[in-house]
């Protein structure tokens, strides 16, 4: 172990010389981050392509000395990039390709492309092993890349364990430095994460940020399932899971209660027997929300984005929890303090991004805000809570009436007025009502006013000019949720442009023409992306073949409906519809009649999502 | 024709003697009164004026009790508020109301424009409603008014001014008829109120003859309320009060400048109804509860209290009864004739009523008399003829059926066990 690190330390001086710059291909943000931190620290000039064709694009343009490459990109595979790559490149544009996977079997199963690899990482790898490589890379080690394929061809096999995953997580178990007392309090544990891989507070990810073992762990590309908090932690404290990737995105397993339900699983609560079971489901819930979270969301540095993900994964509405543990009265099911969601859920409401409904109005105290308030019955005159509520007399005899303390007369009542004794109910007197009144300062009335005395500073307030705020709970929109599923796209031209990058080419050159005509002649036209928000049942439901020929068939009968006015290419995510000569308006206006004929005759409902996008909203 | 002329013959051959039989009821239950209070109230100075900051010497309380008041009762708060000097309390008491009246009261409360607010599940009648706000008030001038009544800017500042005078219990309000122009029963009530109350008051002030202290819109001593006990159970506890304060020795005032305004009734049936109570509580509080102002052996005895208890029965009681007999033996002496001689009476009233009610309206300046003069023709029948019918029929009434115990404004309760 220390001798591991002190070769990556003098390996890793001359690998920032020669290795000067890095490219980083990687749709995990935190892998991404965590990457891009550590090899900066260590002199090199890091880039970061977050899918495949980014790479690509990257690497023809300007020359690499390493680029790391995740083997499952969104879009392209690893394999894919390179052997584009290789197609295209300049002579003189060689990069060293290492890879870096979670699945060394599918990889080794590509053929001949993995030997444009120099290396295979599995993950999660080994940091100190990916920087005692590059040291040895920079120190003149590697051979060209001609000889290496040479190698692989011939049966040499690359010197890490490629084959091997399950060694490695008991590897990364041994290994791991920030939590030295971490497999004792593990194997202690009757949740029993053993199949897990839990970030611990206070261990990895501390009040001061995450643990250097932490680090090492996600950047040699290993996840993370579930965040445990095994010492009372606050809200504050976990702040950092929201500023690294998508961290946030994890389950919270709560040891200690204190959370509350700003976790997601409350330890205590639980039934010793079902907390495994329980947090073994949940694990696995939360993985399959997160692999529905489009990428874009994911690498979102928006804590906004970061919050509506949260809510998607977690399936839940943002709900008010009444405590008076705090002076505000209530705190959110997040792991974010209630002022960061209020703000946050501001902005996203305006978006349409969520909802709100109302759930219940609070009383503050208009000096401290806190709504721990003794509501009192008071005086109207002098505010004071010291009443006493007394029945009204009226002796029919003499049309006295009057507090029934005015008649008592030792045990009888006997009328102030006239001295006669009160005998019988109903037919001397009778009590037609109540009076109140106070016994600091003696004024009466037949009813009290409602006044608030705050319990954390002490001031008074009357009713009618107390301070009160509504206390809603947030549920994801229709509109938040395909936002979450397919990324900016959905909230338009307002937010984040429609990204021209993601077209397909020849869809670009007609866009422009468009475009031209637009400024020319003023001719609208309109720009439809079709995205399916349901893919993936439908993918599991009806298998890819009959998806693929329903989508291919939607835009047959588009292209039927339309005719020559429009452009239909089918991308990776989304179908693009280029029409000429219709304004936005009108597309939208009409959707149900387009959306009906596109879907005519198809055997599965797709359930398309129409965008439409006008010149002004793109190019505005 | 042949007997208008005849008859105008016959009254103009009549010696003075047979003239003055003729017109005797005129003569003996019209002109004296009338006439009494014209050149009484004319002898009167108007009342000086004080400086408005003499009538904050004393705190103000404003007292009304009401029963399902709720439509009424917020013009009514909302005028007091607009005073030159503003009461620096209000009690309401909402008596047993089953129209929401203290949802009002309470809305009220809250805004803090009033100061209490007290109701009760059982209506109790008004004597009990002013007693409790008495109880309650912490003023030492109590303002009495009814939740239907509204206030000229500056009654409340003349209305205290009189209480100056540490011997004055209580000061009486010029009450004054709001919808005069709501049918001819309101507009003559109008004409009625001028001259009974804005001229009747200031000239009985001036013989220290003001008997009621009206429950519409009056002010009291709260010391001297508490030296009577307050109102006692029944109806017309306002005069009831009143000349128990009287007896006691207190001074009633009016203020001919402390304009209140009321609703009358309009229709001739109310108008029977409310009189029939007012005359029954009268005759009742008079002659039953207060009697022994007219006996001279009995201690209470005063010579002031003879004088209002004769007026009364003078021109009130007696000027009734005699009524039919006048018109019997008209009638039976002069036969067709009689008509004749009635209209020309009528014609010798109205001459009198003139001069008198110009006089009424040039005390009370701000009331717009001008609009009622062409009425005037008219008043002298309603109040010499057909007030003076229900009148009598209201002290038959009471006298025989003593029907004052089953007025519906007292509950049946308190008639079940008060004694007088």
């Amino acid at each position: 172990m220390s001798t591991n690190s002190k070769t990556s330390q003098s390996a890793n001086q001359g690998a920032s010389a020669r290795l000067k710059r890095i490219l980083i291909t990687e749709d995990s943000p935190v892998t991404q981050d965590i990457l891009k931190l550590v090899l900066s620290t260590k002199g090199h000039e890091v880039h970061i392509a977050h899918n495949g064709k980014a790479a690509l694009k990257m690497l023809l343009e300007e020359p690499f000395d390493l680029a790391l490459m995740d083997y499952h990109l969104p879009d392209l595979s690893g394999a894919e990039v390179v052997a584009a790559f290789f197609k295209e490149r300049r002579p003189d544009n060689e990069p060293i390709f290492i890879a870096m996977t979670a699945d060394p079997d599918a990889f080794n199963a590509t053929g001949t492309v993995r030997d444009a690899f120099v290396r295979v990482f599995a993950k999660p790898f080994d940091f100190n092993e990916l920087l005692d490589f590059m040291g040895t890379l920079a120190t003149g080690a590697h051979q060209p890349a001609r000889a290496r394929r040479e190698e692989h061809a011939a049966g040499v096999a690359p010197s890490a364990p490629v084959n091997s995953p399950a060694p490695n997580a008991s590897t990364a178990d041994e290994e791991y430095e920030g939590t030295p007392d971490r497999v004792v309090s593990l194997r202690a544990r009757p949740s029993g994460y053993e199949h897990n891989r839990p970030l611990f507070w206070p261990q990895d990810i501390g009040p001061a940020g995450f643990s250097l073992g932490a680090r090492k762990h996600m950047a040699s590309g290993g996840d993370y399932d579930m965040v445990v908090v095994s010492e009372p932690a606050r809200v504050e404290d976990l702040r950092h899971l929201w500023s690294l990737g998508d961290l946030n995105l994890l389950p919270i397993i709560d040891e200690t209660g204190h959370l509350g339900h700003k976790a997601d699983v409350d330890l205590p609560k639980i039934p010793r027997g079902s907390a495994e079971r329980i947090v073994q489901a949940l694990v696995q819930e939360f993985a399959e929300a997160r692999a529905s979270v489009h990428l874009e969301v994911r690498q979102s540095d928006d804590l906004a984005d970061k919050l509506l993900a949260s809510l998607y994964v977690r399936s839940r509405k943002l709900m008010p929890e009444f405590s008076g543990a705090s002076p505000r009265g209530f705190s959110y099911n997040v792991a974010l303090t209630e002022s960061e969601v209020r703000e946050l859920t501001g902005r996203l409401e305006t978006d349409r991004l969520i909802e709100k409904a109302f759930v219940d109005r609070l009383h503050g105290c208009p000096a401290c805000n806190s709504v721990r308030l003794n509501v009192r019955e008071e005086c109207f005159e002098c505010h004071s809570p010291n009443l006493e509520e007394t029945a009204i007399i009226h002796h029919f005899k003499c049309a006295y009436q009057g507090p029934l303390q005015d008649f008592k007369h030792g045990s009888d009542l006997v009328c102030p007025k006239c001295a006669r004794e009160l005998r019988h109910f109903g037919v001397d007197y009778d009590k037609p009502g109540n009076v109140v009144s106070c016994l600091a300062c003696g004024a009466s009335s037949s009813d009290t006013a409602v006044g608030f005395k705050c319990l954390d500073c002490g001031v008074h307030t009357d009713g009618d000019v107390i301070s009160t705020h509504d206390v809603f709970n947030y549920a994801l929109t229709d509109k938040g949720r395909a936002f979450i599923e397919e990324g900016y796209i959905v909230t338009g031209a307002t937010q984040n442009q429609l990204k021209f990058a993601d077209l397909p080419l020849d869809l670009v050159i007609a866009l422009n023409k468009a475009a031209r005509d637009y400024t020319e002649s003023a001719r609208p036209f309109c720009l439809v992306t079709i995205g399916y928000p349901q893919r993936r049942i439908q993918l599991s439901e009806h298998g890819p073949r009959l998806v693929e020929l329903s989508r291919r068939q939607l835009g047959e009968n588009l292209k039927n409906y339309f005719g020559d006015a429009v452009t239909i290419r089918q991308g990776t995510d989304f179908d693009y519809l280029l029409i000429d000569r219709m304004a936005a308006e009108n597309f939208r206006a009409n959707i149900e009649t387009y959306d009906e004929a596109a879907q005519s005759s198809l055997k599965i409902d797709l359930a398309p999502r129409f965008s439409v996008f006008g010149p002004g909203e793109l190019f505005g | 024709m042949s007997d208008l002329t005849q008859a105008l013959d016959y009254i103009t051959a009549q010696s003075f003697e047979s003239l003055m039989v003729l017109t005797a009821v005129v003569i003996i239950f019209e002109i004296p009164r009338y006439f009494g209070l014209f050149l009484l109230a004319l002898l009167t100075p108007r009342p000086p004026g004080r400086s408005l900051e003499s009538t904050y010497k004393h705190k103000v309380s404003v007292i009304l009790a009401g029963h399902n008041e709720r439509d009424s009762v917020r013009r009514c708060i909302a005028s007091m508020r607009e005073q030159s000097r503003p009461p620096d309390e209000i009690v309401v008491f909402s008596d047993g109301s089953t129209d929401g009246m203290e949802k009002v009261l309470r809305e009220l409360l809250e805004a803090g424009e009033i100061d209490r607010a007290l109701w009760s599940d059982l209506r109790g009648g008004k004597s009990a409603g002013f007693n409790i706000c008495q109880r309650m008030a912490s003023g030492d001038i109590l303002i009495n008014i009814d939740c239907d009544c509204s206030l000229d800017r500056d009654a409340f500042r003349r209305i205290v001014e009189p209480f100056e005078d540490p011997a004055v219990g209580s000061v009486a309000g010029n009450i004054q008829v709001r919808n005069a122009g709501s049918g001819l029963i309101a507009t003559m009530q109008a004409i009625e109120y001028m001259i009974t109350i804005a001229l009747g008051k200031q000239g009985a002030l001036a013989i220290d003859q003001v008997i009621c202290s009206s429950g519409g819109y009056s002010a009291f001593r709260k010391s001297a309320l508490e030296s009577v006990g307050g109102c006692d159970a029944g109806g017309g506890e306002d005069l009831d009060v009143t000349m128990r304060l009287r007896a006691r020795g207190w001074k009633i005032g009016f203020r001919v400048d402390s304009v209140c305004y009321t609703d009358v009734p309009d229709t001739f049936a109310g108008l029977v109804r409310q009189r029939f109570r007012w005359e029954r509580d009268a005759v009742r509080l008079r002659y039953r509860k207060h009697r022994f102002n007219l006996n001279p052996f009995d201690p209470r005895f005063r010579i002031n209290e003879v004088l209002h208890h004769l007026e009364y029965l003078i021109f009130n009681i007696l000027a009734a009864a005699i009524m039919p007999f006048y018109l019997i033996w008209l009638f039976a002496t002069y036969g067709a004739f009689a008509f004749v001689i009635l209209l020309g009476l009528q014609v010798v009233l109205v001459l009198i009523d003139f001069p008198v009610f110009l006089l009424a309206a040039w005390l009370t300046p701000h009331v717009k008399a001008f609009r009622l003069i062409p009425y005037m023709f008219g008043f002298s029948v309603f109040n010499g003829f057909v007030m003076r019918f229900v009148r009598l029929a209201a002290y038959a009434d009471e006298w025989v059926f003593q029907s004052s115990f089953q007025d519906s404004y007292v509950p049946q309760k308190v008639h079940d066990i008060r004694s007088n």
